[in-house]
């Protein structure tokens, strides 16, 4: 759901152009203070697999389709700071290089996509491990990644009816709904990927729950 | 390439993010899956994004049945790789294909360009024991 030039206002543009630099400085600097070296390859690598995996447009109904966005894959495996600085590189790349995406709208794409995706994304993510106590990973892995795509189209629909283009809950309806049918795929490949490349699951136990409780 | 133990690397490295309070998987450091996935990757990138859907995507499909799809604004300039087909070839297959697998490469060669410099150097004298 890149949004091209033209679908939204200046100052939609502007505000989400804001929000966009600043989650990338965010996200870098978080990544900054947690990365380790071996690490390194392993977030190239996702990108390139998310990169991939975007121009693999599938079926969805009738005459639509749909691809991965990988919000939610890139912040279950590294957390939340790294995938945007994940997403956004990919989004980057793909309205300079391949004018996928207009360039006025590029912080809105990493807004939506981006940030919205990764951290919905991991929130259900980390919500579901904690109240499942770690258990039906697979499960909640596929309803972070189905989340993370809703809550990222019904942020593009709130852009598009706060530019004019048409009534807020037309855009909400009209965005979750084929969303909805998208985020199974996205589900899909992500619980995937998750299972197939975790070790096992680091679940929130109570020492960091009151360290960062201490800290906030 | 380090041979460090991996038991050791994995208690190491989930200590330091109960540290930062995160909850996330204990990703793989096995190199077999590191390398499927790169294959993955170069096969989705450089051969099935042919097989791809050509009909318009969720937004396109919204935007077209409520009538403001014309708003899209035609590019002022033109990208490298316009639309994921390089420019000056004439097979498809190939146009799209290597499209695919130059955009990975850059992804790849762009995340390691950021990451590495902003990743803690492996720290030598705590693994010689």
């Amino acid at each position: 759901m890149h949004i091209p030039d033209g679908f939204l206002d200046a100052k939609a543009c502007i505000a989400t152009g804001a929000l966009g630099a600043g989650a990338i400085a965010y996200g870098l600097k978080k990544t900054k203070m947690t990365l380790a070296r071996p690490e390194v390859p392993k977030i190239a690598l996702i990108g390139a697999f998310i990169f991939a995996a975007q121009m693999l447009n599938f079926p969805v109904s009738g005459a639509t389709s749909g691809h991965f966005l990988g919000g939610a894959l890139a912040s279950i495996l590294f957390g939340p700071a790294v995938g945007v600085v994940i997403m956004s590189a990919v989004l980057i790349v793909q309205a300079l290089v391949f004018q996928d995406g207009g360039l006025t709208v590029l912080g809105a794409n990493i807004f939506c996509t981006g940030v919205i995706g990764s951290y919905v994304g991991y929130g259900v993510y980390r919500l579901g491990l904690t109240l499942l106590h770690g258990k039906a990973t697979k499960v909640v892995t596929f309803l972070a990644a189905w989340c993370s795509i809703v809550a990222a189209s019904c942020a593009v629909a709130v852009l598009l009816a706060w530019s004019g283009t048409f009534p807020l809950n037309v855009a909400l309806t009209a965005m979750a709904g084929w969303h909805s049918l998208i985020g199974i795929g996205e589900g899909l490949v992500t619980a995937l990927v998750v299972a197939y490349l975790a070790e096992r699951n680091v679940t929130f136990d109570s020492a960091s729950a009151s360290k960062e409780a201490s800290t906030v | 390439m380090s041979m460090r133990d991996p038991v050791n690397e994995t208690k190491e490295r989930s200590a330091e993010r109960a540290d930062t309070g995160d909850v996330r998987v204990e990703v793989t450091g096995k190199k077999r899956k590191w390398l499927v996935m790169a294959i993955v990757t170069l096969l989705a990138a450089g051969i099935v994004s042919y097989f791809a859907s050509p009909h318009p995507d969720g937004l396109e499909r919204v935007a077209e049945d409520h009538g403001f799809l014309e708003k899209a604004n035609e590019p002022s300039w033109t990208a490298w790789i316009p639309d994921y087909e390089i420019p000056g070839i004439s097979s498809p297959m190939l146009k799209v294909g290597l499209a695919g697998v130059i955009g990975a490469a850059i992804l790849f060669g762009v995340l390691y360009a950021i990451s590495r410099p902003l990743s803690a150097k492996p720290r030598e004298e705590g693994r010689r024991e």
